[in-house]
C-alpha cells in the first residue's frame, strides 16, 4: 500500500496534474457553495478574462524560471510597455502600430535586462529588483501627470473581436510548441536543473537566458496590449500587483519557482486561473475582502508545500 | 608594539568607515555648491534629519543583510515592518502607554512576525522567495485589518515625541550598531550564521543547528524592521496599512546600502560599520539630489542607475584586477625577453 | 519518505479544513449578511420606509479615517435606514483591479456599484452598464465618455470650483489678515494625476489669486501638475511655491522650512498627520509660527491639534478642508432610487448620467468650530435621516437628483454651526 502510494507520490503525472485536479476540486467546491451560481458560463467567463493578463505574462516568464533564474520585474515592464503603447497609439491612432510597438518594446526591454545580467555578469535576481523600481520610475516620467486613456470604442471593439483570447491562445501555442516540443525547452529545462553541467556540455547559460527573456519579452507586449485592452486608461499604478501574481502563479500552478525538469507553460495559466478562482469564489461565498488576501497567502504555503518535495536542506538558490 | 598595531588597525577602520560618506558629501556639495549655489547641509535640523533617516535605513539594511547574504531573500519584510509597527503601537496603546513602550512592542511584535516567517521556513523549506510572499499576504491583512485600514497614528499616541526626538535616534541606532556588531561579530551565533551563509551542509556536519541558526536570523530581521517602523512612523506621523503586496516598495530601497555595506565595505570593516557607513553616504546622496529640485521618477532612475553601475562593478572588479595582475606578468615576460635577448 | 508523506498528508487535511472553514464562514458571513439584510429589512418595513434589500459594492480608493469612519456609517445607520447591504473593497488604484472587483461583486450578488477611482469612472460604467449594474462615480470632473450607457446613473463629488471655494476660504482665514505671507504648497500625487490634489493645488493658488488680487505668469493647471518644486510667479511679488511628491515627505519639506521663507503650508493630503513633528521642530528651531492648513476629516488627531498650541503658542492646526461627507452619501441615494425604479429622474434630462456636486468641502477654521461639529455622531448626523428619507424617490416619487444635490449644496459650514450650535 504504502509502495503504491510512494510510487504514486513520485509519479511525474502527479506532479503534473496535481494543481490542475486542486483547479477543477476548487470550481466545483464554489459552485456547490453558491448554489452554482459561481459555475455559471458567465461567471467563469469573467474568470478566465481577470487571468488573461497574468496567464499570458506569466506563459512567457516560464522560460526565464525554467532555468531557475526569477524576474520579479514582469509586472513593471508590463506596465512601462503598456504606457509606451498607449502613448503611440493616442499619437498615431493606429491599433496595428499600438501592437507593434508593444511588442518590439516588450523584447527590447527584456533583452536590456537579460543583457545587463548575462554580459555584465550581475545575478539575475538582483538586476531585476533594480529594475523593478527603474522601470517603474521610468513609466512615472513618461505619463506624468495624465492617464492616458484611449478610447471605449477602440477597446471596446478589441475586447468584443475577441483579440485578448486570439493573443492569449496564439502565445500560449507557440510557448508550449517551444518549450515543450524542441530542444530549446529541454536545453532551458537541462539548465535548471544543473546549469554547471549544462554549459559543460554546450548550452551557455548567457544565450538562453537572453533566449528566454526574448521569449518573456513577447509575452510582455501581448500582456500590455490585454491590459490597455482590459483597462482602457493607463495610470501610474497599472499593473502595480502584476510582479507579485506573476510569480504566484507559476509557483501556484506546479512549476518549481528552481525551474528544471518540472517546468511547464501550463503552470502559468493554471496557477493564473487558480489565483482568480480564489478570488471570486471566496467573495462570492460572502467573505471580507480584508482578509481575502490573507486567505489566499495561506492557501498559497499549503499548497507549494503540498505540491513540492521538501528538500533535506533548506533551500536558498536565489532567494 | 601589539598596541599600537590595533590602534593604527582601529583608526584604519574609522577612516575607512567615514570615507564613503565624506566622499559622498564632497561631491554632492561640490556639485551643489557650483551648480546651484547652495549646500547640503544648511542647518544643525538638517544633520538631524541625516541621523533619522540614516539610521532608518541602517535598521532596514541589517534586516536584509540577515538573510539575503545567505542568499535567501524575503519578500514579507516590507509586510513585518508594517504588521509590527502597527500592532506595537495599537497593543501599547490599548494597554494605555506610550511613548518607548511602542517601539518596544513593534520589536516584540516584530521577532513574533521574523520569528513566525522562520519557523514556517525551517518547517516547510519551500524557497523563501515563495514563502515571502505567501506570508506577505497573510501580514499585510494582520496590520490593515487590525487597523481598519487607517493604519497608526503615531501623533495621537502618548509620548510618541520622544520617539521622535533625535537623541533618541542616535541612541537607538547606536545601540542597534553595538548590538549588530557584538551580535555578528563575537557570538556564537555570528560564527554560526557565518558558518551557514558559507555552506549549509558543512555547517550542519560540523554541528551547526542550522534550522535554529536561520529561523533566528529571520526573527532578528524582524527585530530590526520594527525598529525601522517605529523610527519612521514616529516623524512621519504614522505607519500606513497597505495592501496588494505593496508592503515592500519602502524595503526595496534600501537594499542598496545592504550591498555596498556587506559586499564591499566589509572587505575592509566591521559589516555592521560598513552598513550604518553605507546607509549615511546613500542619504547624503538623497539630501544632494534634492538641491538639484529633481523629480522623483528622475531621482529614482538615478539612484537604480548608480545601483545598477554598483552591481556592475561588483561583478566585474576581478576583471579589474584580473587585467592588472595580465599586464604584469606581461611586463615580466617582456622584460625577460629583452634580458635574454641582451644576454 | 515516511515524514513526507506525513507532513503532505496533513497539509492537505489542513487545506481542506481550512477550506471547509473558510466555506462555512463564508455560509455564516452570508447567513450573518442575510440576517442584517432581514434585520435591516425589518427596520425598513418598521419605519414605514418599505425598502427593498438591495446589495452595493463599493470601491475604494484608499484607506484612511475617512474611509474607516464612512464604512462603519454606511455598515450601521445608512444600510439599516435604506435597507441596504455594503461589499468594500480593499483600496483599489487602477482601471484593471477595479473592473475586476466590479465583476466579483456582480458574481456575488451586487444591484449596483460607486466608486471614487476617479481616473476609471468611465471605464467602470462601461464594465458595469455590460453586466447590468448601475453605477455612481465620484469625481470632481463630469464623465467624459459613456454618459449615455443606461447604467450610468451619475457622477457624484464636490466639483473642482467646490474645491477652490473650500481652500479659498481655508486660506482666507490664514491669510486674510493682511500681513505679508509666504506659502508653501504641497501637491502629492498632483504630478501622478491624481484628480483631488490637482483640485486641492489649483483651488489653493484661485483662492491666493482672490484674496492677494495678483495675476500668476503661468496656467494653474501645468503649476499644479508640475513633477518638480515650481515657483508660482505673480505680478504681486507673493512668495509661493508649489512642492509635489508623497514619499519621504518630512525629509523633503523640512530642508525648504529651514529656509524661514515659509509661514504657511497648505496641503491637498493630511498634512497635518505626516508633518506636525517636522513643522513643529522647525517652529521650534526657528522660533517661528508655520500656519498649517491640511486635508483632514474628523478624528481624535484633528480634535486634538485644534485644541493645542504649537511650540509658538500658535494653535497647532489652523484650519482643516473635509471631504466626503456628502458625496458617498448622495452616491448611495442615487443609486437607491434608481435601484427602486427611479432611474430616469436619477439622470439628466438629456438621457445623459446626471452630475451632483452637491456639498462641497467643509471647512473648519477655529477649535470652536470643530468643538461644535465634532459631537456625537457628527460628522456624518449633519445629514440627518429625515433629510436623506426626504430625497428618497420610493418615498417621494417627484424627487430627481437636482433635489439630492440641492440636500447637499446647503449643507454649508455656517448652517451646520446654526443647526447644530
Amino acid at each position: 500500500m504504502q509502495n503504491t502510494f510512494q510510487k504514486l507520490k513520485e509519479s511525474r503525472w502527479t506532479s503534473r496534474l496535481f494543481s490542475p485536479v486542486i483547479l477543477v476540486l476548487l470550481v466545483l467546491l464554489f459552485s456547490v457553495l453558491t448554489g452554482g451560481r459561481f459555475s455559471n458560463l458567465r461567471n467563469l467567463r469573467m474568470v478566465v478574462d481577470q487571468a488573461l493578463v497574468v496567464a499570458t505574462v506569466a506563459s512567457g516568464a516560464v522560460f526565464i524560471f525554467a532555468t531557475g533564474n526569477v524576474n520579479i520585474s514582469m509586472g513593471a515592464s508590463t506596465a512601462l510597455i503598456a504606457t509606451i503603447a498607449a502613448q503611440m497609439y493616442v499619437r498615431t491612432v493606429s491599433v496595428p502600430v499600438m501592437f507593434l510597438v508593444s511588442v518590439v518594446a516588450g523584447v527590447i526591454t527584456l533583452a536590456i535586462t537579460a543583457l545587463l545580467s548575462t554580459t555584465l555578469k550581475v545575478r539575475v535576481l538582483y538586476i531585476t529588483v533594480v529594475m523593478m523600481t527603474l522601470l517603474a520610475s521610468m513609466q512615472q516620467g513618461i505619463l506624468g501627470s495624465t492617464t492616458l486613456s484611449l478610447p471605449y470604442d477602440v477597446t471596446s471593439g478589441l475586447k468584443n473581436a475577441g483579440v485578448p483570447y486570439i493573443l492569449f491562445l496564439g502565445f500560449f501555442a507557440f510557448c508550449t510548441i517551444l518549450f515543450h516540443f524542441t530542444s530549446l525547452g529541454r536545453k532551458l529545462r537541462y539548465l535548471g536543473i544543473n546549469d554547471r553541467c549544462a554549459e559543460l556540455t554546450g548550452f551557455p547559460m548567457a544565450r538562453y537566458l537572453f533566449i528566454a527573456f526574448v521569449i518573456a519579452g513577447i509575452g510582455v507586449g501581448f500582456g500590455a496590449i490585454m491590459t490597455i485592452i482590459r483597462n482602457g486608461s493607463i495610470t501610474t499604478d497599472t499593473c502595480a500587483s502584476l510582479n507579485m501574481d506573476c510569480m504566484l502563479a507559476i509557483v501556484l500552478g506546479g512549476m518549481s519557482c528552481f525551474g528544471g525538469s518540472r517546468s511547464n507553460t501550463y503552470s502559468a495559466v493554471v496557477g493564473a486561473v487558480l489565483v482568480t478562482v480564489l478570488n471570486n469564489g471566496l467573495l462570492m461565498i460572502g467573505v471580507s475582502s480584508t482578509i481575502l488576501q490573507a486567505i489566499r497567502g495561506v492557501i498559497f504555503i499549503v499548497l507549494v508545500c503540498v505540491s513540492q518535495t521538501r528538500p533535506k536542506g533548506l533551500p536558498s538558490r536565489d532567494g | 608594539m601589539k598596541q599600537s598595531n590595533q590602534i593604527v588597525r582601529a583608526l584604519k577602520s574609522v577612516a575607512i568607515a567615514l570615507a564613503l560618506p565624506v566622499a559622498m558629501f564632497v561631491i554632492m556639495e561640490a556639485l551643489a555648491f557650483f551648480t546651484q549655489g547652495e549646500h547640503i547641509i544648511k542647518s544643525s535640523l538638517d544633520i538631524k534629519n541625516l541621523i533619522r533617516s540614516s539610521g532608518i535605513s541602517a535598521a532596514i539594511a541589517f534586516a536584509w543583510s540577515m538573510n539575503l547574504t545567505s542568499g535567501r531573500m524575503d519578500l514579507s519584510l516590507g509586510a513585518q515592518r508594517v504588521a509590527a509597527t502597527i500592532c506595537g503601537g495599537f497593543a501599547a496603546t490599548a494597554l494605555g502607554l506610550g511613548g518607548i513602550w511602542i517601539l518596544v512592542f513593534a520589536i516584540l511584535f516584530g521577532v513574533l512576525f521574523g520569528g513566525l516567517v522562520g519557523t514556517v521556513f525551517v518547517t516547510l523549506r519551500i524557497p523563501p522567495m515563495v514563502l515571502g510572499i505567501g506570508m506577505a499576504c497573510i501580514l499585510e491583512c494582520v496590520g490593515f485589518a487590525l487597523s481598519g485600514g487607517a493604519g497608526f497614528k503615531m501623533v495621537t499616541a502618548a509620548g510618541s515625541a520622544a520617539l521622535s526626538d533625535v537623541n533618541f535616534t542616535i541612541a537607538v541606532v547606536a545601540a542597534m550598531l553595538v548590538a549588530m556588531l557584538l551580535l555578528m561579530t563575537y557570538t556564537t551565533f555570528g560564527y554560526r550564521f557565518r558558518a551557514v551563509r558559507g555552506s549549509q551542509f558543512i555547517a550542519a556536519n560540523a554541528g551547526v543547528n542550522v534550522f535554529a541558526n536561520v529561523a533566528v536570523c529571520y526573527a532578528v530581521a524582524g527585530l530590526l524592521v520594527g525598529v525601522s517602523g517605529v523610527l519612521d512612523a514616529a516623524f512621519a506621523g504614522s505607519m500606513a496599512a497597505t495592501m496588494g503586496l505593496t508592503s515592500n516598495g519602502s524595503v526595496m530601497a534600501n537594499m542598496f546600502p545592504m550591498m555596498i555595506g556587506c559586499n564591499f565595505l566589509s572587505r575592509y570593516i566591521n559589516q555592521a560599520v560598513g552598513v550604518v557607513s553605507a546607509s549615511v553616504a546613500i542619504r547624503i546622496f538623497a539630501m544632494g539630489l534634492l538641491v538639484f529640485n529633481i523629480s522623483d521618477a528622475v531621482s529614482s532612475c538615478i539612484n537604480m542607475a548608480l545601483f545598477i553601475a554598483f552591481l556592475i562593478w561588483q561583478a566585474n572588479s576581478y576583471r579589474i584586477a584580473q587585467y592588472k595582475h595580465d599586464r604584469e606578468r606581461i611586463a615580466q615576460a617582456q622584460a625577460m625577453k629583452k634580458a635574454r635577448a641582451a644576454a | 519518505m515516511k515524514k513526507i508523506s506525513r507532513k503532505q498528508f496533513l497539509s492537505l487535511a489542513g487545506m481542506s479544513a481550512l477550506t471547509l472553514g473558510l466555506a462555512a464562514c463564508g455560509s455564516s458571513g452570508g447567513s450573518s449578511a442575510a440576517n442584517a439584510g432581514s434585520t435591516a429589512a425589518a427596520s425598513g418595513a418598521a419605519s414605514g420606509s418599505g425598502f427593498e434589500h438591495k446589495k452595493i459594492a463599493i470601491a475604494w480608493n484608499g484607506a484612511n479615517d475617512d474611509v474607516v469612519q464612512t464604512k462603519a456609517h454606511f455598515d450601521g445607520e445608512i444600510g439599516e435606514l435604506l435597507n441596504l447591504e455594503f461589499v468594500h473593497s480593499e483600496p483599489i488604484s487602477d482601471a484593471g483591479a477595479l473592473t475586476t472587483f466590479i465583476e466579483n461583486s456582480y458574481a456575488s450578488g451586487c444591484d449596483a456599484v460607486l466608486t471614487n477611482v476617479s481616473n476609471a469612472i468611465d471605464q467602470a460604467a462601461a464594465v458595469c452598464n455590460d453586466l447590468g449594474l448601475y453605477f455612481v462615480g465620484i469625481s470632481s470632473s463630469n464623465a467624459a465618455e459613456n454618459q449615455d450607457l443606461p447604467c450610468y446613473v451619475s457622477v457624484c463629488g464636490a466639483s473642482a470650483e467646490g474645491y477652490g471655494d473650500s481652500y479659498a476660504e481655508a486660506l482666507t482665514s490664514v491669510v486674510g489678515d493682511g500681513a505679508e505671507h509666504s506659502i508653501l504648497i504641497l501637491s502629492g500625487a498632483a504630478c501622478y494625476g491624481a484628480t483631488s490634489f490637482i483640485e486641492g493645488t489649483v483651488g489653493s493658488l484661485r483662492a491666493l489669486e482672490d484674496v492677494y488680487g495678483l495675476t500668476y505668469n503661468e496656467d494653474l493647471n501645468a503649476l499644479a501638475t508640475s513633477s518638480v518644486q515650481v515657483e508660482a510667479e505673480n505680478d504681486k511679488g507673493v512668495r509661493i511655491t508649489i512642492m509635489p511628491g508623497m514619499e519621504d515627505l518630512a525629509n523633503m519639506v523640512s530642508p525648504l522650512l529651514q529656509t524661514g521663507d515659509y509661514d504657511v503650508v497648505v496641503g491637498t493630503t493630511d498634512i497635518y498627520g505626516s508633518l506636525s513633528i517636522a513643522i513643529n521642530e522647525v517652529e521650534e528651531a526657528l522660533g517661528k509660527n508655520i500656519n498649517i492648513i491640511s486635508r483632514n476629516t474628523f478624528s481624535e488627531m484633528v480634535g486634538t491639534a485644534f485644541n493645542s498650541q504649537d511650540s509658538t503658542g500658535h494653535p497647532a492646526l489652523n484650519a482643516i478642508v473635509c471631504t466626503g461627507l456628502y458625496e458617498f452619501l448622495a452616491g448611495i441615494i442615487v443609486l437607491r432610487n434608481a435601484l427602486d425604479g427611479y432611474v430616469e429622474q436619477m439622470r439628466s434630462e438629456d438621457g445623459t448620467c446626471s452630475r451632483v456636486p452637491g456639498m462641497r468641502p467643509t471647512v473648519i477654521t477655529s477649535a470652536e468650530e470643530y468643538n461644535v461639529l465634532s459631537g456625537d455622531d457628527l460628522p456624518y448626523a449633519f445629514i440627518t435621516e429625515d433629510e436623506i428619507l426626504s430625497v428618497c424617490s420610493l418615498l417621494h416619487p417627484e424627487i430627481t437628483y437636482a433635489d439630492i444635490d440641492a440636500l447637499g449644496a446647503k449643507q454649508t459650514t455656517d448652517y451646520l454651526m446654526t443647526k447644530f450650535a
